[in-house]
C-alpha cells in the first residue's frame, strides 16, 4: 500500500479497533480470544484494504469477517464451545458487574450463528437487512434465529431478566 | 419478535447489551502488530503461490516426460497431463492426477488456499472469476485446507465454500436453511466439503445444482 492508504488504514483502525473488540467479546465471550479475532479480521483488512473501494463499506467487511471467524472457530472440533444448561455462581461483585456476568455467560449458551444475530442486532444496531449480510443469509433466517436465539437467552436467564430488565 | 415474554423490548436489550461491554479493557494489540501480521501473511502466501506453481510444474513435466518415454516404447500413449480424462461431474479433471501437495502440514494458515483452489477452478471453470471472500487466519492442528468465495449465479448470489479435511479431522457440519453440502471422502483418506451458501438478497442458493458434482470431481484428486 501507498503511504495514503496507510495512513487511512492507520485512522480507521484507531477508530474502530475498540468497537470490534466489544463485538468479539460478545460472540465470543473471552476478552483474550475476542483480542485475537478482533486482530485477525484487522490483519485480513489491511491485506483487503486497496480492494475495498467503498469506504462505506468497510464496517460491513470487517464485521462479516469477525462474524465469520468467530463462528467458523466454534465449529472446530479442537476449539467448540460447550454449551450450558445451568449458569455457573456470578461473581461476587457489584450489581452491575453481576448484570454484565450474567449477560455474558447467558450468551455463551446461546448457539453461535443465534449469538451472532443477537450480537449484530442489539450491540451492533444492525436491522435485518445489515445482520442477513454480515451472516450471509436470508432475512428470515435471521428472523427466525432472532426469535430462537432470545428463547434460549430467556431460558437461561430465567430470574435474572429481571435484573437486565433493571441494568437497561 | 424481540420480545421475551416478560416486556423486554429492543432498547432494554440494546441497552444490556452495551452495558455488558462498558468495561472495555486495554486492547492487547496496537496497529505495528496489525501489520506485522499482515507482513507475515503475504509473505506466507507469496510461498504458497510459488510452492503451487512448482508442484504444477512438476506434476506436467512428469506427465509429458511420461508421455515420451510410453510414446517411443509403444508407439502412441497419451500422458494424463496432455489429455485428462472425463470424470463422471464432466470436469475434465483426470482422476490419477497427481493430488497437489497440502499446503501445511498444520498450525495457522489463510483459510484461501492457493492450491486449492486452481483445482476448483479447474473442476468449475465458472468460479474462476469469482473473488475471494473476506476471511482470517485459522488455526488448524490437523492440517487441511479450505477455499471460499463471493460468487454470483445468474441473479442468485452468495459465498461458496470448498473445505479439504485430512483423514482423522472432523469437517464442516452445517446444514443450516440456505445452504446447500456435499462431502465426499477423498483418495488421501479424509473428507472434500462443498457448501454454497446464499446471500440475504438472492433469491436461492448459487450454483446449488454443481455442489454434489464438483465434491466428486474434487475427491479423487485429494
Amino acid at each position: 500500500m501507498d503511504a495514503a492508504a496507510e495512513q487511512a488504514f492507520a485512522e480507521y483502525f484507531r477508530a474502530r479497533r475498540d468497537a470490534v473488540r466489544r463485538t468479539a467479546y460478545l460472540l465470543c465471550g473471552d476478552w483474550h480470544r475476542a483480542d485475537d479475532h478482533a486482530q485477525a479480521a484487522f490483519v485480513a483488512l489491511h491485506r483487503h484494504w486497496s480492494r475495498i473501494r467503498d469506504p462505506q463499506a468497510l464496517d460491513a467487511w470487517v464485521r462479516r469477517t469477525l462474524v465469520r471467524a468467530v463462528v467458523d472457530e466454534s465449529r472446530r472440533p479442537w476449539r467448540r464451545e460447550r454449551f450450558v444448561e445451568r449458569l455457573p455462581e456470578s461473581a461476587a461483585a457489584g450489581p452491575d458487574v453481576a448484570t454484565r456476568t450474567t449477560l455474558v455467560e447467558a450468551l455463551r449458551s446461546v448457539p453461535p450463528r443465534q449469538r451472532a444475530v443477537l450480537v449484530l442486532r442489539y450491540l451492533e444496531g444492525l436491522d435485518v437487512a445489515g445482520a442477513a449480510e454480515a451472516l450471509g443469509c436470508s432475512p428470515g433466517t435471521v428472523k427466525s434465529q432472532t426469535a430462537h436465539g432470545l428463547a434460549a437467552l430467556r431460558a437461561t436467564l430465567g430470574d435474572s431478566l429481571d435484573d437486565l430488565r433493571a441494568a437497561g | 419478535m424481540t420480545d421475551m415474554g416478560r416486556g423486554l423490548d429492543d432498547d432494554t436489550l440494546a441497552a444490556a447489551f452495551r452495558a455488558a461491554v462498558a468495561d472495555t479493557p486495554e486492547p492487547g494489540f496496537g496497529h505495528s502488530d496489525v501489520l506485522a501480521g499482515s507482513h507475515r501473511a503475504a509473505r506466507r502466501h507469496r510461498m504458497l503461490v510459488t510452492g503451487g506453481i512448482a508442484a504444477a510444474v512438476i506434476v506436467l513435466a512428469g506427465g509429458v516426460t511420461t508421455g515420451v518415454v510410453l510414446g517411443q516404447d509403444r508407439g502412441s500413449v497419451t500422458s494424463a497431463a496432455s489429455a485428462p480424462a472425463q470424470d463422471s461431474a464432466g470436469s475434465g479433471l483426470a482422476r490419477e492426477a497427481a493430488p497437489v501437495p497440502p499446503a501445511l502440514g498444520g498450525g495457522c494458515v489463510n483459510q484461501q488456499d492457493p492450491g486449492l483452489r486452481s483445482l476448483v477452478d479447474a473442476a468449475l471453470p465458472a468460479l474462476s472469476s469469482a473473488t475471494e471472500a473476506p476471511t482470517t487466519m485459522i488455526c488448524r492442528p490437523g492440517g487441511g485446507r479450505e477455499v471460499h468465495l463471493d460468487v454470483t449465479d445468474g441473479a442468485l448470489t452468495g459465498l461458496f465454500s470448498v473445505v479439504d479435511t485430512p483423514a482423522g479431522e472432523q469437517g464442516p457440519t452445517d446444514a443450516a436453511l440456505g445452504w446447500v453440502q456435499a462431502t465426499e471422502p477423498t483418495r488421501s483418506g479424509g473428507t472434500v466439503t462443498v457448501t454454497s451458501r446464499a446471500s440475504s438478497d438472492s433469491g436461492g442458493v448459487p450454483y446449488s445444482d454443481q455442489v454434489e458434482a464438483l465434491a466428486k470431481a474434487l475427491a479423487p484428486l485429494l
